[in-house]
Formats: structure tokens, C-alpha cells, sequence
């Protein structure tokens, strides 16, 4: 089931846009590993914080990394957060934003046993 | 005869013909006994004096000599009587003598001169004319002695009564003569004069009287004649003279009726055009009036009364100035606005007048609503018109809040349209993904089944909404074409690449052929290029169940493809094997909301709105459609397409690549007819030596019978054994030979079993059915010349940037750390080592400390965002240094990237980047700094 979260079609099409090299897609997989706690985290802030312009930016900035990680799911969830918010109205942004982090974990986990199975 | 000729020149004039009657005794006849009678009485008067004066002289000669011869006689006879002096018979012998009737009287006389004897009247012997003396001799032998004398005295009565007698002779005869001579005269002047005269007299009469001329008739040759012949002549001449002027005269008589008709008509329609005009300006329900030049009235409608001063019966006189009747207006109290300040309106509307620009329009008492038109004639005057315009104006002023409404609902319905597809699609794009994640895992066959159900209903779904959309832009007119450059084979093959999943599904093939004859590249809207073949794709792949769906592309001007500019139409056909269109239903096919009948909607879903949209399209770039169809065989639709050639993209690379592979051999084995024919093309194009087989067995026959190959192309999917069994059977043949492999499959590669065993098999490269042009070649060359392969693969996008890559400097800003790395590597892979920054700040920062050829801006990051941070560079920098600035977002809408181009933005890309869209910005990019150098250089 784990394996559904991300989507290797979009994983093969970052890989080529980099130039193909596995290892590259490794180096930003692990990146991605690094850097996402770090946007949730500022999701989280800003959620509690009720700040809808911060919960949007960083909702965009995840959709975007989800979106190239093959996370469909992740980017789904925040693009349509991040739409909310440039509408001005989120309800439970702080329950958003956890259920996103649950979807993230999911991604990552995931993402992890790719590169597991790669290796 | 002259007098002839006068008289009847004299009866010349025929003005005074009846005096002329009246005269007739001074005519030609009277004139000439004039002239003839007098002559002949004189010649007869001389003539018969002349004959009485010889005649007289003759009986007076005959006398004399009588008395001559009597007086000898007797002075003998009495000679003797006497000397013997017998007087008795003296006496005798004189009685004797005196019988004799002229003898008048005798005497005798002796030698004495006595008398002797006498007898008659001897008085008149002396005085008598003829008297004579006779001496009487007496002879004596030897003398002669005188002895008397005798005296006789004759009468000459007898002489005058001849004479008399002879008179009145002459002068019956005279008489005679002259009535001869006159009735000759008469008879003569008239047969010969008269006649003709008289006949040209009636003649002349008669064209005076009748009007109409007659010739005389008269024959003869003489002057006469001549006169008539003349006369006669002159009449005709006269005659047709007369007959041309009376025809001019009749021509200019009709011209001047004509011209009067023509004037009194010209009057009528004048009088009849000034009453019309008259009663138009009256009867027309605008107010109307026109002024002079100094603004004196000239005319004025009763409703022009009406408006301005209340009263349509009001005096209103001529010559009236338009300032008073300005004032009157005022003064009547119909204008609110003139109440309050009289003055200032009469002011106002004089200004208006003699502007005589636009109409404007003012309120009149009653809520009442009138437009006034100012016109200028040509004379200077004003033409003011004053429509009474309040039930125009509540019916605009209802329409204006209608149409705002209208407006504010239209608004609200595009922005609910765009919302709600844009809200459909968010989910629905998550149904597809995850369904596709779905099926890639472990399902049974149930599950499988509900999951391909869901995918077929949202990918369903989803075409649904975009063909609505798009239904609906066409529908209103608002699709607009691009115009740019488009790759030919790239966009064909594209949209043929994105059915191939379907039909490999359903187990067709789907194969594309493109002519080589057809250009590389034409300008127009690759987008809606792509739509229009994957809708008919789509089509052909929905509606076949077996056998194979065919795109071929020609053109019917091979000439222009090679010319630039050159307008060259394009063929597309696709045919397939489907089900096909009966008859009677093809006429429906390009309508909205129909497809073939609504089982065919049940069976095979749709809105049916596909067609329209590619018929709309085909149309809007100026092409046509057509169908053709036999039910049950298949159906082929085709369209056609004026295309201006495009300049060819730079193939320079792949001519290398093409150079590397040249002439070598290729198998293909593929058990479809079609795609072997495209490929063996395709293959002869790149100068390459096809052998194409239908069947694995047939190949390993020929590598049997020692035929040698460069590579082969196989075919997944085949009847007797597949491209693995195929390939195993070669490599066994082949032993220690290599021959390098290609696969082609409808499979999907990331079928798991399928890719184990395509790993297993080392194929040089698994391509995907059909195979782009770029892939297969690509893939030729790693079979066929490895070495070279480095630098082909990845030329697609370096191409465009390729030579000086090292001096082109890219900032890249992001505040997304992963994507920052992603976009380093990728701008690694094409040869560039971008500086990186996090924020817009550092972005402004860093432009202005460094110089970049290319700035890659995101546009969401927190505290400035990227079109901002790019706002404030271009304020910054100088204009000429100023880079090239890329909107990146992730906000994947083609429809934004006009906002972020007018929001100061060079190009933009979306997220994911496409590498070939970079690659094309960063050559945009190349170019600009070229013409600024050259710009620089030639400063």
C-alpha cells in the first residue's frame, strides 16, 4: 500500500530532468528527507499563528516539492490548502496541516523504500 | 418675248396673287398687243400709203397722158375746123369730146385768143390740176401756121373715187390684218406663254394653298421649257429643302417640348419636394428648427414650438433670434434648470448652439427627456434638432441596469465556470493518481476491475469538463490562436505518444506516418494542433476494437516545404478499422451534444462535443474536415491545413547523429503491416537499409541463412512468440555475433513483470509504441555507435544553447531548498553552474552586485515574492544590464502566463520544469545578450 503514495512516473521524470543519474535523484531524495520537516514545521507555525499568508506560501512550497517527489496525494492536500488560504478562508488549519504531515510522513516513508529497493 | 419673261417675272412674288388676278388686263397678252398692235398699224399704214401713193401717181400718170393724147388728138382734129372757121363743127367735135366722162369742160380759142367754142366747165381749165393747152397748127404745106388754141380740162373725181374706194379696202383689209395678227398674237402668247405660265401660276398657287407642291407639266424646248424644267427643279430643290428644315424645325420644336416637358416636370417635383420637405419638417415628432448664420430663424416645426415654449400654436415668427426665443423658453418655465438661473442656461444653450457639436440632452418639466442635435450647414446657419428622447432614455436606463446585472451575473458565471473546473479537475486529477497508483499494486481481479472503473470514469470525467470548456470558449469566440513556430514531427508524435497507452490496452496498433515531403515546421498553435489529433486519436482508438488506427500526414504542395514563408497545406488523415458511421448518421457528426445514436453514448461515453470542438478548430485555422466511413470497415477523418512553412529548427545535431548511423542495417520484425511501413520509411529517410519481416520466424530464417544486420527493431506483442521469446531465439542463433536489439511495446514499461524481463533481455533501448522519432533515433545510435550516443542524448535540449554556455550567467532564486538543488542540477546537466539564491531580497541584492544574463525567479516565496523582487531589479539596474527574467511556478496555468509576461516577467515556466522549456528560455535568453552586444558594438 505504501508503494501508491508515490507515483514512479513522476519520480523517472525527475530523474531524467536532472540528466538520469540515479544517484542525483538519491542526493534530492535525501534532500527532501532534510528540508521537508522544516516547511511543515512552518506550516505548523503558521497554522497556530492563524497566519494565512505564511500557511500559504509554505502549502505551495510542499505542493511543489510533493509534486516532483511523485507525493500526489501530499500535493493534492496542499494545493488545496494553499488555495483556501489565498481565498481567506481555512477552517481547522491546524488539523490541515497535521493531516498533511501524516500524508508527508507517508511520502516519506515511502520515498525511503524506493531508494531502498533501488540500491 | 421679253415682255413674257416680265410678266411672268412679274407674277414672280406669290404674296399678291389675288391682285395679281385682278389684273390681268396689264397681263403678258396686253402688254404684248401693246408692243405688236401699234406696229402693225403703222407697218400697214405704210405699207398701203406707200401702194395709194404709187397708185395715185398711176392714175394720175394715165390721165395726164389721156389728156395728153386727147389734146393732140383733137388740136389735129380741130386744125382744120378751125382754119375753115366752122364754128358748128368746132362745137360738135368739143360736144363730142365732152361724152367722155373725165373730160370736165373744153375751149377753143383762135390765134387772138378769142374765144371760139366752148363746152362744160371751162372755169376750172386753168385751176383744174389736169388742164392743158394745145397750140392748133395748121399745116400749109411747107409752113406750119398757128391758128388757135385748144384748152381741155379733165376731171379727176373718178380719181378719188378710186382712191376712196381703195381706202376703205385698205382698211377692211388693215383691219383684217390686225384681228389676224391679234388672234395670232393671243393664240400664240397662250399656247406657247400663258399656258405654262398659267400652269406655273396654279402650281405655285396651288403649294400656297394646298400647301403642297406640284411640278409643272409642260414639254418644250424652248426658253420656256427651260424656265419650267427650272422652275420645276427649283420647286424640288425648295421642296426638300423645305422638308429638312421643316425636320429640323420639327427636331427643335420636340427638343424644346421636351426641355418645357422636362422644366414643368423639373417644377412639379421642385414644388412637389419643397411641400414634402414642408410637411416632413411638420409632421416629423422631433422638434426641428434652422437658423441662419446669425442665428435668425429661418423655419420651425410646430413641435419645435411645443418643446421649446409650450405651445405648438404659439407665434413664432421668421427671423426670430434664437437668443429670445431662448428667453421665451426660459421664460415659459418647461426647463428646471433654466428657473433657476435663467441667464446662465440661455448662456449655456447659445454656447451649445453655436458649438453645434455633439448632442446633448436636458431635462424639460415633467420628468421629461429631450436630445438636442446641433448641426452646421454649409451656409453657416445651425440645424437644431430636439428629440423628445424620456422613453428612450427609461428604456436605456433600465437596459444599463439590466445589462449590469446581466454583466455582474456573466462575471459571476465565468468566475463560478472557472472555479468550478478548476475545482472538479483538483479532485479529479487526485481520482486519476491515485487510481493509477491503485492499479499498479496488488489487486484481485475485482478490485482491478472497480479500479479501472474509476479510472475510466475520471479520465471520462475529465475530458468531459475540458471539452465543455473548451465547447464554451469556441462558443463564444474567445479562442484565440498562437501563432509560433511548431515542430511538426514533435507535436504529431506527442499526441500520437498519449493515446498509445489506450490503444495498447485495447490491443490495436496505432502508428503514425509523416511524409517526408511534408515541411518540418510550420507556424501555428501546437497546443490546438495537439487537441485536434488527439481528439480524433481518441476517437478512432474508442471506436476500434481490432486491427489499427492510422495517422498519416501529406501535403499537396511539396513545393513549399522547403521555402520559409511559403504557404504549404497539410493532410491529416486518420483512418481506423472501428465500428464506423452509417449513413445516415454522418450528418450529425459535427454537431453539439450528438454522437452516432445514444447507444453508442452508453456503450462508449463522451459528450459528444469533441468533434464540434476539432471541427471549430480546423475551421478557426482556416482548414476543413471531412469524414468518410463504411460501417463496420473502419471510418477515416481527415482535415486539411494551410500552414505557413517555418524556418527548421537546427538538426545539426541530429545530422551528426544521422552521420554516425548511416547506411546500416535494420530488422524489423512486426507482425503489423503498418508499422512496418512506417518504420522501413522512416529508416530509408535516415538513409538506413531496412529489411522489414512479418513474423519472429521469418527473421530468424533470415539470420538462418547468414543475412547480417547492424540492429533490430522488434515488436513486443506477436502471434507465434513475443519480442523476448524472439530475441532469445536470435541470441542463440547468433551465438557470439551481437546483434543490439530494440524493443518496441504497447506494454506499459512500468508493468513490473515486463520490466524485469526487458532488463533481463538488454535491449539497447524499450520504447514505447509508437516510437517518437527523437527516441528511436536516439536509440539507433547508442546501438549502433555508443561513443557517439554522450553527446546525442542530450542534445534535444542543448541544441538550443549549445557554444558559449560557460559565460552565460543564471541566477537562480528559490526559497524551496529542494528545489533549488533540482534546478542546479538540472541547469548542471546543461552545462551551467547557476548561482543560487533563497529570497527575493538576496536576489535584488545579488543583481546588483553581479551581472546575470538569466534570472530563474520563483514567483511564491514568503516576504517578497518573485514578480515584486523582479519590479525592484529592473528599477535597480540599468535597463541595458537588466537580465533576462523566468517567472517558475508551480502553479501549472498556461491561461497565468500573460499576467506574469505583463507583470514585467521575460518568459515563464511551470514546475515541474520541462527541460526543453528551459532550454528554449535560456536561448531566449542567449539571444537578447547577442543583440545587445551587437546593439553595444554598434553604439
Amino acid at each position: 500500500m505504501r508503494e501508491a503514495v508515490i507515483d514512479p512516473a513522476a519520480l523517472e521524470k525527475l530523474r531524467d530532468v536532472i540528466g538520469g543519474d540515479p544517484e542525483d535523484l538519491a542526493e534530492l531524495i535525501d534532500e527532501f528527507h532534510a528540508v521537508t520537516p522544516e516547511v511543515l514545521a512552518a506550516m505548523k507555525s503558521a497554522a497556530d499563528a492563524n497566519d494565512l499568508e505564511a500557511l500559504r506560501i509554505s502549502a505551495h512550497s510542499l505542493k511543489s516539492n510533493g509534486r516532483d517527489f511523485g507525493a500526489v496525494a501530499l500535493a493534492s492536500s496542499c494545493e488545496t490548502l494553499e488555495r483556501d488560504c489565498r481565498n481567506g478562508s481555512v477552517e481547522d488549519p491546524v488539523g490541515r496541516v497535521s493531516l498533511i504531515g501524516n500524508q508527508l510522513e507517508e511520502a516519506r516513508a515511502a520515498l525511503k523504500e524506493t531508494t531502498a529497493s533501488s540500491e | 418675248m421679253a415682255g413674257a419673261i416680265d410678266a411672268a417675272r412679274s407674277t414672280g412674288p406669290p404674296s399678291n396673287g389675288r391682285k395679281l388676278g385682278s389684273s390681268f388686263g396689264r397681263s403678258v397678252q396686253t402688254k404684248f398687243l401693246l408692243y405688236v398692235v401699234p406696229l402693225v398699224l403703222v407697218s400697214t399704214v405704210v405699207v398701203f400709203g406707200l401702194f395709194e401713193w404709187n397708185a395715185r401717181r398711176s392714175a394720175e400718170e394715165q390721165l395726164q397722158t389721156k389728156l395728153d393724147k386727147l389734146i393732140e388728138i383733137q388740136s389735129a382734129v380741130l386744125s382744120e375746123s378751125l382754119w375753115n372757121v366752122a364754128d358748128q363743127q368746132i362745137a360738135l367735135i368739143l360736144t363730142a369730146l365732152l361724152t367722155d366722162p373725165d373730160v370736165l369742160g373744153a375751149a377753143v380759142y383762135d390765134e387772138r385768143d378769142r374765144l371760139v367754142a366752148e363746152v362744160g366747165e371751162t372755169a376750172r381749165i386753168g385751176t383744174s390740176e389736169f388742164s392743158a393747152r394745145e397750140d392748133i397748127i395748121y399745116d400749109a404745106g411747107d409752113t406750119q401756121v398757128r391758128i388757135g388754141e385748144l384748152r381741155i380740162a379733165l376731171d379727176d373725181a373718178r380719181l378719188r373715187v378710186l382712191a376712196n374706194e381703195r381706202l376703205s379696202l385698205v382698211t377692211i383689209l388693215a383691219g383684217i390684218l390686225l384681228a389676224a395678227v391679234v388672234a395670232a398674237t393671243l393664240a400664240a402668247n397662250r399656247r406657247i406663254i400663258g399656258r405654262p405660265l398659267g400652269l406655273m401660276m396654279e402650281s405655285i398657287n396651288h403649294s400656297q394653298i394646298e400647301g403642297a407642291r406640284r411640278n409643272v407639266d409642260w414639254q418644250s424646248d424652248d426658253e420656256i421649257g427651260r424656265v419650267v424644267t427650272a422652275f420645276n427643279e427649283m420647286q424640288e430643290r425648295q421642296t426638300a429643302y423645305e422638308q429638312q428644315l421643316r425636320s429640323a424645325n420639327d427636331d427643335l420644336e420636340r427638343r424644346v417640348q421636351e426641355r418645357t416637358a422636362e422644366l414643368v416636370g423639373a417644377e412639379a417635383t421642385a414644388q412637389e419636394a419643397r411641400g414634402l420637405l414642408t410637411d416632413a419638417i411638420e409632421s416629423i415628432s422631433e422638434g426641428f428648427a434652422l437658423f441662419d448664420r446669425h442665428d435668425r430663424l429661418v423655419v420651425a416645426n410646430r413641435r419645435y414650438r411645443e418643446i421649446m415654449l409650450g405651445d405648438g400654436e404659439v407665434d413664432l415668427a421668421k427671423g426670430a433670434l434664437f437668443h429670445d426665443i431662448l428667453s421665451r423658453a426660459a421664460e415659459s418655465g418647461r426647463y428646471p434648470n433654466a428657473s433657476k438661473a435663467p441667464e446662465t442656461w440661455i448662456e449655456r444653450q447659445l454656447g451649445r448652439h453655436r458649438a453645434a457639436g455633439t448632442p446633448y440632452i436636458q431635462e424639460v418639466a415633467g420628468n421629461q427627456w429631450q436630445q438636442v442635435s446641433n448641426r452646421r450647414t454649409d451656409q453657416g446657419g445651425t440645424v437644431a434638432v430636439h428629440s423628445d428622447i424620456t422613453e428612450i432614455k427609461r428604456i436605456s436606463d433600465e437596459l444599463k441596469r439590466a445589462k449590469d446585472a446581466a454583466e455582474a451575473a456573466n462575471e459571476a458565471k465565468s468566475a463560478f465556470l472557472a472555479t468550478m473546473s478548476h475545482e472538479i479537475r483538483t479532485p479529479l486529477n487526485g481520482i486519476i493518481g491515485m487510481s493509477t497508483l491503485l492499479n499498479g499494486t496488488d489487486l484481485d481481479e475485482e478490485q482491478r476491475d472497480f479500479s479501472d472503473t474509476i479510472a475510466t470514469a475520471a479520465d471520462t470525467l475529465l475530458t468531459i469538463i475540458s471539452d465543455i470548456l473548451d465547447f464554451s470558449k469556441v462558443e463564444a469566440g474567445a479562442l484565440e490562436l498562437e501563432r509560433m513556430p511548431v515542430d511538426l514531427v514533435e507535436t504529431i508524435e506527442a499526441s500520437v505518444d498519449l493515446v498509445g497507452g489506450k490503444a495498447a490496452e485495447k490491443g490495436i496498433e496505432l502508428a503514425c506516418r509523416i511524409n517526408p515531403d511534408v515541411p518540418t515546421a510550420v507556424i501555428g498553435d501546437p497546443v490546438r494542433l495537439k487537441q485536434i489529433l488527439m481528439n480524433l486519436l481518441n476517437n478512432a482508438v474508442k471506436f476500434t476494437e481490432v486491427g489499427e488506427v492510422v495517422l498519416t500526414i501529406s501535403t499537396m504542395m511539396p513545393d513549399a516545404t522547403e521555402r520559409t514563408g511559403e504557404t504549404t497545406l497539410l493532410t491529416f488523415e486518420v483512418r481506423d478499422t472501428g465500428i464506423g458511421i452509417p449513413k445516415d448518421r454522418m450528418s450529425r457528426l459535427f454537431k453539439s451534444f450528438s454522437q452516432v445514436d445514444a447507444s453508442t453514448t452508453r456503450r462508449y461515453g463522451g459528450t459528444g462535443l469533441g468533434l464540434v470542438i476539432t471541427k471549430r478548430l480546423v475551421e478557426l485555422m482556416g482548414g476543413e474536415i471531412s469524414v468518410e466511413s463504411e460501417a463496420g470497415e473502419g471510418t477515416t477523418f481527415s482535415f486539411t491545413l494551410p500552414a505557413e512553412v517555418a524556418e527548421v529548427p537546427d538538426r545539426t545535431s541530429q545530422e551528426n547523429q544521422l552521420a554516425t548511423i548511416k547506411g546500416a542495417r535494420v530488422l524489423i520484425v512486426d507482425d503489423n503491416r503498418t508499422n512496418r511501413l512506417i518504420l522501413s520509411e522512416k529508416f530509408r529517410t535516415w538513409e538506413l537499409l531496412p529489411r522489414a519481416v512479418a513474423t519472429p520466424s521469418e527473421g530468424l530464417g533470415l539470420l538462418r541463412d547468414g543475412e547480417t544486420f547492424d540492429v533490430a527493431v522488434v515488436d513486443y506483442k506477436m502471434p507465434e512468440m513475443n519480442g523476448f521469446e524472439f530475441t532469445h531465439a536470435a541470441r542463440d542463433l547468433l551465438g557470439e555475433v551481437r546483434l543490439p536489439m530494440i524493443l518496441f511495446s504497447s506494454v506499459s514499461p512500468m508493468e513490473e513483470r515486463f520490466r524485469e524481463g526487458a532488463a533481463k533481455m538488454n535491449y539497447v533501448a524499450t520504447l514505447s509504441k509508437p516510437a517518437k522519432s527523437g527516441q528511436l533515433l536516439t536509440a539507433l545510435v547508442k546501438a549502433l555507435a555508443p561513443e557517439a550516443q554522450v553527446q546525442g542524448q542530450e542534445s534535444g535540449a542543448k541544441e538550443e544553447i549549445e557554444g558559449n554556455e560557460d559565460d552565460l550567467r543564471i541566477l537562480l532564486v528559490d526559497d524551496n531548498a529542494i528545489n533549488q538543488k533540482v534546478g542546479r542540477k538540472i541547469l548542471k546537466r546543461l552545462g551551467f553552474d547557476p548561482v543560487v539564491v533563497s529570497s527575493g531580497e538576496e536576489a535584488i541584492e545579488t543583481c546588483q552586485t553581479e551581472d546575470f544574463h538569466i534570472v530563474l525567479m520563483d514567483i511564491e516565496m514568503p516576504d517578497m515574492d518573485g514578480i515584486a523582487a523582479t519590479n525592484h531589479i529592473r528599477e535597480l539596474i540599468p535597463q541595458d544590464r537588466v537580465p533576462y527574467i523566468v517567472a517558475l511556478t508551480a502553479n501549472a496555468m498556461n491561461s497565468e502566463r500573460e499576467n506574469y509576461l505583463s507583470s514585467g516577467m521575460d518568459d515563464y515556466l511551470s514546475k515541474p520544469i520541462d527541460v526543453d522549456a528551459l532550454a528554449k528560455s535560456i536561448g531566449s535568453a542567449k539571444r537578447l545578450r547577442e543583440r545587445r552586444a551587437a546593439a553595444a558594438a554598434g553604439a
